[in-house]
């Protein structure tokens, strides 16, 4: 006879979460596990967040996860319990997937981590991440660079003077020119960018570039980075990123902010020297 | 959702994958299934990118492309 597993699934980590108060419900997981309320796993003054999942007779949550629509569901959750936590207190996201066999995991986890975590916790403490896409235009950047550097403008004007034969080569120099001056640009203005953020991040890191099928801009995208941003300096750094926009603008940059997001990107860390390793 | 875009877009999947599926912190323990969670969890990902509304923008997404974190 087959019956209903209990598995402890794991958000994230909390600290100095004795009068914290989990008022709002786990996430809409109907018709995909029963789930229990969102509780809190102490331990000292760190704690983790953590929901009972009972998954249907015979399955797992592997198995549950095999299925797209399901999973995408899952994920969601996770997400939206985090993103929902962020919102009031610091919370150190785990990565989706964390699931323990019970209560006492947990604690274990915790227990042989504890150090590693309120580390990481200090990290991202009072702090929030936002991510910041560029995209080039590039044939916009190619005319500027054409009107701007005085060498290629010396060589264009020089073609109508040749014959085809050397009319040719100089086309083909003034285009590996260009190629090379809007690379040049592209990594020019992506640290100047860099240079006006910076008063306002804590720390920042690289997130995969995205293809365009992916990230469905017109244009290319040059640099996909998250930021750790303090919260009393959030407006600032928005205030720098519509500078940003006017700055390079004219270059044929565009600018993408989205977020906020739990500090996933700032706590990508595998844990060691637990008990369990 | 709090997504913020100031483009006015609804969050990406492919962002929030990115994060949740490839960062964050990974709790080891004898007691977890997450080992073998992760990597069952980046198999069901393809499985979702195959049927998802948007299965054709995150075909080329790099979660696909991703290889199977073993050690992680």
């Amino acid at each position: 006879m087959s019956s209903a597993t209990s598995i402890v699934y794991v958000y994230g980590v909390l600290a100095n979460c004795s009068d914290l108060v989990l008022d709002f419900p786990p996430g809409d997981l109907a018709g995909l596990v029963e789930s229990g309320p969102l509780r809190i796993l102490p331990f000292g003054d760190i704690g983790a967040l953590v929901c009972d999942f009972i998954l249907p007779d015979g399955s797992d949550l592997e198995a549950i996860l095999e299925d797209s629509l399901s999973a995408e569901r899952m994920i969601l959750n996770h997400h939206l319990v985090l993103a929902d936590m962020v919102s009031r207190y610091t919370i150190l996201p785990l990565r989706f997937g964390a699931v323990f066999a019970e209560d006492a995991g947990v604690i274990a986890a915790l227990d042989g981590r504890y150090s590693a975590l309120k580390k990481a916790l200090g990290r991202i403490d009072g702090a929030i991440e936002w991510g910041v896409k560029s995209f080039c235009n590039r044939k916009m950047l190619s005319e500027c660079v054409t009107e701007t550097v005085s060498e290629i403008s010396v060589l264009e004007s020089k073609i109508a003077d040749q014959g085809e034969g050397k009319a040719f080569f100089l086309r083909r120099r003034v285009q590996r020119l260009i190629i090379d001056e809007v690379e040049k640009t592209i990594e020019q203005c992506l640290i100047g960018a860099q240079d006006q953020l910076k008063p306002c991040v804590l720390e920042e890191t690289l997130v995969k570039i995205q293809p365009p099928t992916v990230h469905g801009h017109k244009h290319e995208m040059v640099s996909n980075r998250s930021y750790l941003i303090a919260r009393g300096a959030e407006d600032a750094f928005m205030q720098s990123l519509d500078d940003l926009r006017m700055v390079y603008a004219p270059f044929g940059f565009d600018y993408q902010i989205n977020g906020p997001w739990p500090a996933y990107s700032f706590s990508d860390q595998q844990l060691g020297g637990g008990v369990n390793d | 959702m709090t997504n913020k875009t100031q483009g006015g877009q609804d969050l990406a999947l492919a962002d929030l994958l990115d994060r949740a599926l490839s960062t964050g912190v990974v709790i080891w323990g004898e007691a977890t299934i997450s080992l073998a969670g992760v990597d069952l969890v980046y198999v069901g990902l393809k499985v979702l990118v195959a049927s998802v509304d948007s299965a054709q923008r995150m075909k080329d997404a790099s979660l696909v492309d991703r290889p199977t974190d073993g050690g992680q």
